[in-house]
């Protein structure tokens, strides 16, 4: 340490570490430091070789320029370098060079160039110490702790190129890949293009501030979620609560250490990874749960059944993509109806696993002990269950029914769950009918102690004439609005009654539950099924029967119905459209429906005040679907096709036209109008 | 389905009585085919329906055909004796502007002379 210059040290306090450069060279100067930090660190002393070796060259630099200056006397130029030592002082966590270029900014101002001389000598001879290795030995630079890896896209925002130089080396040496910006605008555009992890931005910078920059990336929803780190030498509480009210990720305050830096930027670099992940993660279940939900759907057939002595019709709405109700409904060889409702305890994910489980072991059961009690059944049932769900608190509560269609004989079982609504055709409650008896939910009594349930747990009932029975999950009557009145029992009676007198015998438990929609009832928080079968008894019923599908029996029985309505009472024109309706219709499927020659058409026509309904059931070919092919074929060729000619009738005539295909049969559901007739004469005749 | 078939000069003249649909189109189609190409002289023709019940889309369709027949010869066709419920249907089809619809035999003879 000999010949270094001409300000020997002098009385450097004993607090100040024995091999701080700057109480070497700069006795005067420890006072001024250690009046401007609490407590003095540098992190020279424990910089890396490689870090160290950057900043040595921008000192090698800045020494050379501020000789040119020294010789040309150019003030300009001084305090050019002064700025940026000052600057790279703060980055660099090297107070000691802060001073360095304050001192400079100083002589500067005042044509110093002696001062200027002797501490460019200084900064020289510095520089010649860290890169002789004169300075500490590497081993004691290390604090015994090693600094973390990186790893990331980072950026870096700043106007002062040593400063930009000696972050990117900083974090680069620890693993990172690192982008430079050199102001606001540029910054924007590298952070759109390259999406960088994290991004380091100075916040005094000519033009675009930090502050600015750090607002519109979190403004653009592309952009938002990059971490923003403002850099900053200003510190007062408010300048950083703004930054952090722009969005800022974290904050920085100059001069700052190396490992201070190092530890916020992998920081930030670990929560936006999980940030990441979660978001991906959350992404794909989102698509799985999609999946899972059309797939359930799928399982669940909600089309309607109709049946010479019955309409059983149902509707679904589960609050998820996927849900924990149940439902279904078949009809039996031996001609009886099998339905039930079903609710798993809780949603989401495992609830619609095990509802679709479930409904697997039902649907089995009821097909293969077909005769049996239904207590049996549901003893099976659960057996099944806990055998292959051991959890005790999963269970589904049920309401199962048996019905014979033209008894009219109900056998139902209970399992712990709403009691049905039973309405007579006019609407009215049928209270007393179905008694409260039952048992357990399905799979909660543990298997020591046997079977759940007993013959004294079922019910048997005769339902009359007419009756609509409605089966449903408590989703339905716990709907509630936003005031938070619940639909409850009363809620879901009143509007399945006031539908009845529009729809006549059109029962439909969708429109139930549109209607209670529009109520105001927030049927999405919970599953909601509704299962509603209308028994018909003979009185319901104005004509039925099977007849040949060939031509002959199409106009027979189009005739019979003309006949069967006039004697209802209904005017000749109404009567002959039914009978052109029916003409129509089975006409399309002897043309369509690929039946054999022997083959029957089922029809059923039953009557209300205003309207009548007409089913048929047909086992042919999908013919709805062959028609529009073959009818938009022919149509092409000849301007009058026939067959989209009486499918035109049809709708022409029509109030409602229900379609749908159902255990390979062919139903069609048509509702017309007792004033039809009346209401097409009085139209007024087409001006040619 | 029974049909009379008789002309009054050029005109031929053929009453149906029962319905005209699916059933007995084809019959229907092929008895006037027959007649009125037996009969050249004949152009416009009068279908008379005042004993007819129904028509179906099907017998429409076989109205449609005699029509284009009857045009080859320069001739019309005309409907008569239609009862409310016939008309009904080509009311709904909008087909009461193709054809000729008249209310009594006399005046589709009239304008026919």
């Amino acid at each position: 340490m000999t010949d270094r210059g001409d300000s020997p040290p002098s009385g450097a306090p004993a607090a100040l570490p024995a091999t701080s450069l700057a109480a070497t060279w700069f006795g005067d100067l420890v006072d001024q430091l250690e009046k401007q930090a609490e407590s003095y660190q540098t992190d020279l002393d424990i910089m890396d070789p490689e870090v160290l070796e950057l900043f040595a060259e921008e000192i090698r630099e800045a020494v050379a320029g501020l000789q040119l200056s020294v010789d040309q006397r150019d003030e300009q130029a001084v305090r050019r370098y002064a700025h940026t030592l000052q600057g790279m002082g703060g980055t660099a966590g090297a107070p000691e060079i802060s001073v360095v270029g304050r001192e400079l900014s100083d002589a500067a101002k005042q044509n110093d160039f002696e001062r200027i001389a002797t501490f460019t000598r200084a900064l020289e001879g510095w520089e010649r110490e860290w890169t002789t290795g004169e300075a500490a030995a590497p081993e004691e630079k290390s604090e015994g702790k090693s600094m973390p890896r990186l790893e990331g896209k980072l950026l870096v925002v700043d106007d002062e190129r040593a400063n930009r130089r000696f972050l990117s080396g900083l974090l680069e040496e620890r693993g990172a890949t690192v982008l430079l910006a050199e102001s606001g605008e540029e910054a924007l555009d590298l952070i759109r293009s390259q999406r960088p992890d994290v991004a380091m931005v100075d916040v005094m910078m000519p033009g675009m501030t930090g502050y600015e920059v750090c607002r519109r990336v979190k403004e653009d929803p592309e952009t938002a979620d990059t971490a923003v780190i403002m850099v900053t030498a200003k510190s007062t509480v408010e300048d950083i609560e703004h930054g952090f009210e722009l969005g800022a990720f974290d904050y920085i305050r100059k001069p700052f250490h190396s490992r201070e830096l190092i530890a916020r930027v992998q920081n930030a670099l670990q929560l936006k990874f999980q940030n990441d992940a979660l978001r991906q993660w959350k992404e794909r279940m989102s698509r799985e749960l999609q999946v899972a939900g059309a797939l359930q759907s799928g399982m669940f057939n909600p089309k309607p059944l109709l049946g010479m002595h019955y309409d059983l019709r149902l509707a679904y709405s589960p609050s998820q993509q996927i849900g924990g109700d149940l439902f279904d409904v078949l009809e039996l060889q031996n001609g009886h109806l099998f339905a039930y409702v079903a609710d798993v305890a809780g949603h989401g994910v495992a609830s619609a696993l095990v509802s679709t489980l479930l409904k697997g072991v039902i649907s089995e059961v009821a097909r293969n002990h077909i005769s049996e009690p239904l207590y049996v059944l549901n003893n099976l049932i659960h057996t099944r269950f806990r055998r292959l769900i051991a959890d005790p608190e999963i269970y589904a509560t049920s309401f199962m029914i048996r019905v014979d269609p033209s008894s009219r004989r109900m056998d139902a079982l209970n399992c712990g769950h709403p009691l049905p609504v039973l309405l007579d055709r006019e609407g009215r409650v049928l209270p007393d009918l179905i008694p409260d008896c039952g048992g357990m939910p399905i799979g909660m009594l543990p298997p020591e102690l046997g079977d759940p349930y007993t013959a004294e747990d079922e019910i048997h009932v005769r339902l009359p004439e007419g009756a609509l029975l409605f089966i449903y999950t408590d989703g339905l009557i716990e709907a509630r609005t936003s005031e938070g009145r619940e639909c409850g029992m009363e809620g879901l009676i009143e509007a399945i009654s006031a539908l009845i007198p529009r729809q006549g015998a059109v029962h439909a438990p969708e429109d139930v539950l549109t209607r209670l929609r529009s109520q105001g009832y927030e049927l999405s928080a919970d599953d909601c099924s509704l299962v509603g079968l209308h028994l018909l008894g003979e009185t319901d019923l104005v004509g039925g029967g099977k007849f040949p599908a060939t031509a002959e029996g199409a106009d027979r029985n189009a005739a019979e119905i003309e006949r069967l309505l006039r004697k209802s009472g209904w005017d000749e024109e109404s009567a002959a459209m039914v009978r052109l309706v029916a003409m129509e219709h089975t006409m399309n499927v002897v043309n369509h429906g690929g039946l054999p020659e022997h083959a029957r058409c089922l029809y059923r026509l039953t009557a209300s005040p205003s309207s009548c309904q007409l089913l048929f059931r047909d086992t042919g070919a999908d013919w709805n679907a062959a028609n529009r092919l073959r009818d938009s074929a022919r149509r092409r060729e000849d301007g009058s096709s026939e067959c989209g000619r009486g499918l035109s009738m049809i709708h022409r005539l029509c109030n409602r036209v229900d379609y749908f295909r159902r255990d390979n049969r062919n139903h069609t559901f048509y509702v017309i109008e007792k004033s039809i007739g009346h209401a097409l004469l009085s139209e007024t005749p087409d001006a040619s | 389905m029974q049909s009379e078939f008789s002309k009054k000069n050029t005109t031929g003249i053929a009453a149906l009585s029962g319905g005209l649909n699916a059933v007995n189109v084809d019959q229907f189609r092929q008895e006037f085919k027959t007649w009125y190409e037996n009969n050249p002289e004949l152009k416009s023709v009068i279908l008379d329906f005042s004993d007819v019940d129904m028509v179906d889309s099907a017998g429409l369709g076989v109205l449609i055909g005699l029509l284009k027949l009857v045009s080859e010869r320069d001739g019309d066709l005309k409907l008569v004796g239609l009862s409310k419920r016939v008309r009904l249907v080509f009311q709904i089809t909008r087909t009461q502007r193709i054809f000729t619809i008249l209310d009594t035999m006399d005046e589709a003879l009239d304008e026919t002379e």
